[in-house]
């Protein structure tokens, strides 16, 4: 038998070792293309990991963009409201009516107003006005129908040092009010009471304050002493109120719980064959929910930019059958005295396995405001939110244990308190990177639907 | 080209190896140290690339075919391998699964050792054995196999 094995075998290799076959097409010009090839610019990448690279890579740049924005705006938001910065007072509001006499060179009633208001003495203590002004400075609520009868009260207050002063303002229009310094301001009214000099000529008390007027005229309207000196003893002038952007984060948290759906892939394998996966569908074998703690920086007055700590678990529980690639036995069956039907048989094993994947992440995600409806008492406000999450795997030691995801909602507040808002936001967070079960025979890609439920706590 | 049909499994297949293992001939040519000995070389350069082909495109797959090899107590395969065109006998070779063709080929007809073809193609020396072992026998058969097709055909 081994001779006649060697034999057989020195025949075919007589027979085969000196073949010969001639290609079909003509081989030499593809092997001179393929041998001097033009210099490819670099590795080639597949395509698939050409895509999760650039998946990735956004992935990392949306987040590192969306910090860099939110930490420089509330950088810049801080620093605008420091005291006498120009960025802090956003709209003015120029409620205060103009005086009747504004323009006709003498002062108006109210930079007179303001300015009595802000005399102190060395003291600290505020100064004797006029003998028709007696009371104490009481800051009661404006309101508009006050507005006329004090300023003509305050017109005739002032009406002798309008008189002897109007050579001094001749030809001022009072376009700012006044924020006077507090000697110019007393002097200039301790001159009204005690000393009214005769019209045309200037006391120095007065040259002084025209030199002070002069430099306050051009201040800027938003100056921030304006906003302290002008309110009345008599009554408080409608203040300019400054409609302020607030650019303080706001803190959010809430939960989402989660009906998960998965794409899964056996994993290819030699010696094992899976078939008849059955993922389960119940509820109880595909919730899963989604914790999320984090703040909101307001970037302008319709979008927002929210960072936040993610704790998420998702679970999956399939059936599927495996057996052995190759058979475990043979049925072998006469045909006839020179032929053999051999039948592999495989023996099958059903599986049942339960995945649960825990995973920690930092989300950042920007939320654009549909409507302005969060303003009013108990309005509605509408939202459109979309953004990235990148997880860490806490949960099986898997190859790839960070875990990029998209998620976007749609979300719906309603403001409880001033301070307080309830959201609600279905939303779907889709997993970029497919992850592997506990018995790593299969990839599954989660992407799950749910609904957040929070709260967001406004300063 | 023949030894390339040889261990590819179409005619295809085959090509493309052909070209692979002469590109890298021509990138290499200039290693050469014993021009009498280029035949031998490029020989031993074609057998290289088939190996590495081997490894790049069949080792990751699962056997599919499981030819289930048995004892033969007659000789009819010596009879028919002589009454077999050389072109029938390499469509057998390339039915064969990947690794049995593989450690065929290189045991066989090109004359490796065991250890050899052990170390070129990853695998133990036992499993080469028994995988040649196989091979044979699942030649045997298709030989067989064939020579019923021409004894009905009589």
């Amino acid at each position: 038998m081994a001779a006649t094995d060697d034999e057989w075998e020195r025949l075919l290799r007589r027979r085969l070792e000196e073949y010969e076959s001639e290609p079909e097409s003509d081989p030499l010009s593809h092997i001179l293309a393929r041998a001097n090839p033009a210099p490819s610019p670099g590795r080639r990448v597949p395509l698939s990991r050409r895509s999760r690279l650039l998946g990735w890579s956004a992935a990392a740049l949306a987040v590192l963009t969306s910090l860099i924005l939110g930490v420089g705006n509330y950088l810049s938001t801080d620093k605008a409201g420091e005291p006498g910065s120009s960025v802090a007072v956003r709209r003015l509001k120029p409620v205060v009516p103009q005086p009747e006499n504004f323009g006709t060179g003498l002062p108006s009633a109210r930079p007179a107003a303001a300015a009595s208001n802000f005399l102190t003495d060395a003291s600290g203590r505020a100064p004797a006005a006029g003998p028709n002004d007696a009371r104490e400075p009481s800051y009661s609520q404006p309101s508009g129908n006050r507005l006329q009868p004090q300023t003509e009260r305050i017109e005739d207050r002032l009406a002798p040092a309008a008189d002897h002063a109007s050579v001094g303002f001749a030809g001022r229009t009072p376009v700012t009010p006044w924020v006077g310094e507090n000697r110019v301001e007393r002097d200039r009214l301790s001159s009204t009471a005690d000393d009214p000099a005769p019209a045309g000529s200037a006391s120095p008390a007065e040259n002084r304050f025209i030199l002070a007027a002069d430099r306050i005229a051009f201040r800027p309207l938003h100056y921030p002493a304006l906003t302290t000196a002008l309110p009345e003893p008599a009554y408080r002038a409608p203040a300019i109120e400054p409609e302020r952007t607030s650019r303080k984060p706001s803190l959010f948290a809430g939960v989402m719980p989660l009906y998960t759906f998965r794409k899964v892939t056996p994993v290819r394998q030699d010696e094992v064959v899976m078939e008849k996966i059955q993922p389960a569908t119940s509820l109880s074998s595909r919730a899963g929910w989604r914790l999320q703690l984090g703040a909101e920086w307001p970037l302008s007055r319709r979008f927002g930019l929210r960072i936040a700590g993610v704790y998420q678990q998702l679970q999956q529980q399939m059936a599927y059958t495996a057996r052995s690639a190759r058979p475990d036995s043979s049925r072998m069956e006469w045909i006839d005295a020179q032929t053999i039907r051999v039948v592999p048989l495989y023996k099958s094993q059903e599986k049942q396995v339960k995945t649960t994947w825990r995973y920690v992440a930092l989300s950042a995600e920007g939320r654009l405001k549909l409507n302005g409806g969060g303003t009013a008492p108990m309005g509605l406000q509408h939202s459109l939110a979309a953004g990235l999450s990148v997880g860490y795997l806490l949960t099986d030691r898997h190859r790839q244990p960070w875990q990029p995801s998209v998620q976007a909602s749609y979300g719906i507040e309603r403001r409880l308190t001033d301070h307080l808002r309830l959201q609600v936001e279905p939303g779907i967070v889709y997993n970029l990177s497919a992850i592997s079960d506990n018995s790593r025979c299969f990839n599954v890609r989660p992407y799950s639907y749910g609904m957040i439920v929070g709260l967001r706590w406004k300063p | 080209m023949g030894l390339c049909r040889r261990y590819a499994r179409s005619k295809a297949e085959a090509e493309d190896m052909f070209q692979e293992g002469f590109i890298r001939i021509f990138q290499q040519i200039h290693t050469i140290e014993q021009p009498d000995r280029l035949l031998h070389w490029m020989k031993r350069v074609m057998v290289n690339t088939a190996i590495n082909w081997y490894h790049k495109h069949h080792h990751e797959q699962a056997e599919t075919d499981y030819e289930e090899a048995f004892e033969t107590s007659t000789n009819d395969h010596v009879e028919l391998l002589a009454r077999i065109s050389t072109e029938e006998l390499l469509q057998l070779v390339q039915q064969m699964a990947h690794g049995y063709r593989m450690v065929f080929n290189l045991f066989v007809i090109d004359g490796y050792t065991h250890p050899e073809i052990a170390r070129m193609l990853g695998i133990s020396e036992g499993t080469s054995k028994s995988q040649l072992a196989r091979a044979k026998d699942v030649l045997k058969e298709k030989l067989k196999s064939i020579g019923i097709v021409s004894y009905g055909s009589y």
